[in-house]
């Protein structure tokens, strides 16, 4: 489960003072469920997840990920996480297996344990053509594929994906839903960050509405196009962010 | 395993699938220090030759004239002085030596050398027949005194006979060896790495694959130390590759190459266990430095222009080191408290085989007092958000 109370985050922009990303958030992801955070470019869904994941620290409030703070028990939380992004990058001159391997070792892994988890993982994503290959050489699908399987090594119960499929093709975005869908069915709690109103309707069960760093509307899809009396779940999220009858 | 050393692995097998750590923190050291004694050997080789000299001569029939081309230089006959300064001014002439028409026995001969002085070949020649000049005089003077009856020590009423006295080891490397090594040694530990730092961090950053490392259950500390020695085995193993060019050099029977070694190299292992051992907590030093530069930069072109400018703080003492022969501040102890300086001074002293342990062990201090500031700065960068959202 993941839980955030109160969620601040400023930070110090020389030119424009005080910017404050995250205002206030209250969210919680049950375990089982995939969140939505569902946000334009800057509204503060990335800098809300790398509190969740400890990278930063918030101003004020707090978040629990899996039980632990994020702040006070940073190092169990990132045990319990696994993070996606699209734009997450993989090293250039490692293979894909030899990436899988390192951060296998990071997560703890060692010895045999480490060494099937890696070929678990390499079948189950279907990387055993490319394992060999230096990470520079693969495709955008493959890559993907990989940050996947970095993702999962360490079987984490809390998975936060970073609009995974953005720059993907239709085929190997649908490969990413198909997986974040078979995660779910596997119970694990998933904070799905997206722009694209479609991913949203088909894979999350709750969806708060992110605009300037704060919560605008939270529910399923169909309670946010009814809340607002909206017929689609983009005119729901125009509506709650203010833009439905912003002129051109 | 530890998750530093399996951070350092990593960093290492990275950077030695790069060919551009291949080629310039390894290769590149020895070639071009190994080019660098070439030439130089080259220049040394064509200055010291004064056997294959062809000089330009006006009034060539002059029994002095006659006698410089029994010391094997070669006289090419210039019809007259107008003639020869305009062979000068044209360039096709170093320098023309004016002999007299004739001379009285016993009649100082005075033989003008017409030469242009801004260029540096002819102001050598005019030295090397200076001395040939002052070589005649003496041989003449001497066969003057002994015809009549004078001793030849008359020719030379007051000679200073040098006495060298040996101080510490009496092994030593060649002069040669003593300027240059120390300034290559120092600036390899610093340049061998500085080409892959901006990547290891701050290029990090731009391809966002320090937000996974981050992520990871690693603490920060052992990130930094696991790149913090990677590096700092490149900047070692660069300056090895420069000592390893000067010892294929000098071993090497290559004419041009044992020009510049004709004193021999005289470099033992103690010597090289002394650089080794200097050499160590300097390029860890170096390491942390850049470093912390990296981990402050925002992306590898930033942290490319901060460690420019680093890089003329070490030049700057690195290139002293050529120099510090001539200061008195050498022989003080002060000179071991200045960093970089002070590993060309540990290291010029072992080459002169007189190593001062105390310096050794002050300058050992200093690199790793220095290190170690710039190394808790990178950790404490590490551990600050802005290491990965700097705005």
């Amino acid at each position: 489960m993941v839980e955030t109370q109160a969620l601040v985050k400023e930070f110090k922009d020389p030119k424009r003072g005080i910017v404050r990303a995250v205002d206030g958030v209250n969210i919680t992801a049950e375990q089982g469920r995939i969140f939505g955070l569902l946000g334009a470019n800057g509204a503060g869904k990335t800098t809300l997840l790398r509190i969740l994941s400890t990278v930063l620290r918030p101003t004020q409030g707090s978040a629990k990920v899996a039980g632990f703070d994020t702040v006070t028990e940073a190092e169990q939380v990132r045990r319990s996480i696994g993070f996606l992004s699209a734009s997450t990058a993989l090293y250039g001159r490692l293979t894909a297996s030899e990436m899988l391997d390192y951060f296998a070792g990071l997560y703890g892994l060692s010895g045999a344990a480490k060494k099937a988890r890696v070929e678990e993982i390499v079948a189950a994503l279907r990387i055993e053509e490319f394992a060999d290959r230096l990470c520079d050489k693969l495709s955008t699908g493959q890559k993907q594929r990989v940050s996947i399987g970095r993702t999962l090594l360490h079987n984490p119960p809390v998975l936060f994906f970073d609009e995974p499929t953005s720059g993907l093709d239709v085929i190997m975005a649908q490969e990413v839903m198909r997986f974040v869908e078979r995660m779910r069915a596997e119970g694990k709690t998933i904070i799905y960050c997206t722009h694209i109103m479609s991913e949203a309707e088909r894979l999350c069960d709750d969806i708060a509405v992110i605009h300037q760093g704060q919560v605008r509307g939270r529910g399923s899809a169909s309670a946010l196009k009814e809340s607002t009396g909206e017929p689609t779940l983009e005119r729901a999220f125009l509506s709650l962010v203010g833009e439905l009858e912003a002129p051109v | 395993m530890n998750p530093t050393l399996w951070i350092y692995l990593k960093e290492t097998r990275e950077m030695l699938r790069d060919k551009r750590v291949r080629g310039s923190a390894l290769l590149m050291p020895f070639l071009i220090v190994f080019a660098t004694f070439f030439l130089i050997g080259m220049i040394i080789n064509s200055v010291s030759k004064p056997s294959a000299m062809k000089i330009h001569a006006v009034h060539t029939e002059h029994p002095i004239a006659q006698a410089l081309a029994d010391s094997k230089i070669g006289l090419i006959p210039v019809s007259n002085e107008p003639e020869a300064e305009k062979l000068v001014r044209e360039g096709k002439a170093r320098v023309v030596l004016v002999f007299p028409e004739s001379s009285a026995p016993g009649q100082q001969v005075i033989v003008k050398a017409l030469f242009d002085p801004k260029e540096e070949r002819a102001r050598v020649t005019v030295g090397q027949m200076a001395g040939t000049f002052s070589k005649l005089s003496s041989v003449a003077l001497k066969q003057f005194l002994k015809e009549r009856g004078i001793p030849e020590s008359a020719a030379e009423p007051l000679k200073l006979e040098e006495k060298p006295v040996q101080v510490g080891a009496k092994e030593s490397a060649s002069g040669f060896l003593v300027q240059m090594l120390p300034y290559l040694i120092v600036i390899w530990a610093f340049f061998g790495g500085m080409g892959l730092v901006a990547d290891l961090v701050a290029g990090e950053k731009e391809k966002l694959t320090l937000e996974t490392l981050l992520i990871s259950p690693v603490k920060r500390s052992q990130i930094a130390i696991g790149k913090f020695l990677a590096l700092a085995q490149v900047g070692f193993l660069s300056s090895c590759s420069a000592l390893l060019a000067v010892v294929v050099a000098g071993s090497t029977k290559i004419p041009l190459l044992s020009a510049a070694f004709s004193e021999g190299m005289g470099l033992s292992i103690s010597m090289v266990l002394t650089i080794v051992v200097v050499l160590i907590p300097t390029a860890m030093m170096f390491a942390a430095i850049m470093l912390a530069v990296s981990a402050f930069a925002k992306n590898s072109r930033e942290a490319q222009t901060h460690l420019t400018l680093v890089s003329f703080i070490v030049l700057m003492p690195a290139m002293m080191s050529q120099v510090i022969g001539y200061m008195d501040f050498a022989k003080t102890a002060a000179i071991y408290f200045v960093p970089v300086l002070n590993v060309s001074a540990v290291i010029r002293g072992a080459l002169m085989g007189k190593t001062d342990l105390l310096g050794l062990a002050i300058t050992i201090g200093t690199s790793v007092v220095l290190g170690g500031i710039a190394l808790w700065l990178a950790n404490r960068l590490f551990n600050r958000e802005e290491i990965l959202v700097r705005i």
